[in-house]
């Protein structure tokens, strides 16, 4: 029978390192990546290997793209949404990034796209919020509870790219200013 | 956000100056890390990501261009007119720096 198991993943966005480091330790206990699932990976049970992880971002990358990653030595695991890819290689590969500029490069293009909504959102919420919370007397008591659900409900999707878009910023910070 | 404009400033990344050297002779994409690991006996690789990014930055700087393969469908590039420019432009600049430093640690 195929053994696989899952694995949780911190949240790329605030523990992408910490991941790749995890798939790491499993594939040489002989769980290998196999694909994302949910909020965290499928592995299977293979022999075990000393092999890295990294993580690209690219919307519907094209042939060229992953024919320079097959060129470095960079296998593609898998891919969510045609978007986030999951590469490995034999430690000691070059890493996928070699320059501060193009590694800002992809986290901004995160942080732009967490924060085209994000932002947005923010500013709804704060005035849903004053609305429903603020006792105004042009609204009736049945629209202030129906302006509260809203704003309750939209915290949901507010902290799944607010979050995000906090950690992305953070990381643009630490890689514009430790050079 | 200043980093990304560099190219329009006028002064070139590493990476961005090892391909464009690489490129002054016509070659497929993923070649180049090869070759500028070689041209330099290994002291500065290119990672598969930082060269894909660069290239769309330098082809889009039109300093580099897609040019004809005769080998199959990889995507072939070759360093264009101004790139050639910018380059020696980013060399003489390389020299100021490097002769400055000599001077004054003589």
């Amino acid at each position: 029978m195929r053994k696989t198991k899952y694995v949780g993943s911190g949240g790329l966005a605030f523990e992408e390192e910490k991941d790749m480091r995890k798939l790491e330790k499993l594939a040489a206990e002989g769980w290998m990546v196999e694909r994302f699932f949910l909020l965290g990976y499928i592995l299977k049970k293979e022999e075990p290997q000393h092999r890295i992880f990294e993580i690209d971002y690219r919307k519907d990358p094209d042939e060229e793209y992953f024919s320079y990653f097959r060129g470095a030595g960079w296998e593609h695991v898998t891919s969510q949404s045609n978007y986030i890819h999951l590469f490995t290689a034999t430690p000691g590969t070059t890493p996928l990034y070699t320059d501060t500029s193009t590694k800002v490069d992809k986290y901004k293009a995160e942080q732009q796209m967490t924060g085209k909504v994000a932002l947005p959102l923010l500013l709804i919420e704060v005035i849903l919020f004053v609305l429903g919370l603020g006792e105004f007397s042009f609204l009736s008591s049945l629209l202030s509870s129906i302006i509260m659900t809203i704003a309750i409900i939209l915290l949901v999707p507010l902290v799944f790219l607010g979050l995000p878009w906090i950690a992305y910023t953070y990381r643009l910070i630490k890689l514009t200013t430790s050079k | 956000m200043a980093r990304k404009d560099s190219l329009k400033a006028g002064e070139l990344t590493d990476t961005s100056f090892f391909i464009l050297l690489s490129l002054t002779e016509s070659k497929h994409g993923y070649l180049i890390m090869q070759d500028v690991e070689k041209m330099t006996e290994g002291a500065v690789s290119i990672g598969p990501a930082s060269l894909y990014t660069t290239i769309k930055k330098l082809v889009a700087a039109e300093l580099i261009e897609p040019v004809p393969s005769i080998e199959g469908n990889k995507k072939t590039y070759l360093i264009t007119e101004s790139g050639k420019k910018l380059l020696n432009e980013d060399i003489i600049r390389r020299e100021q720096i490097i002769r400055t430093a000599e001077r004054v640690f003589e």
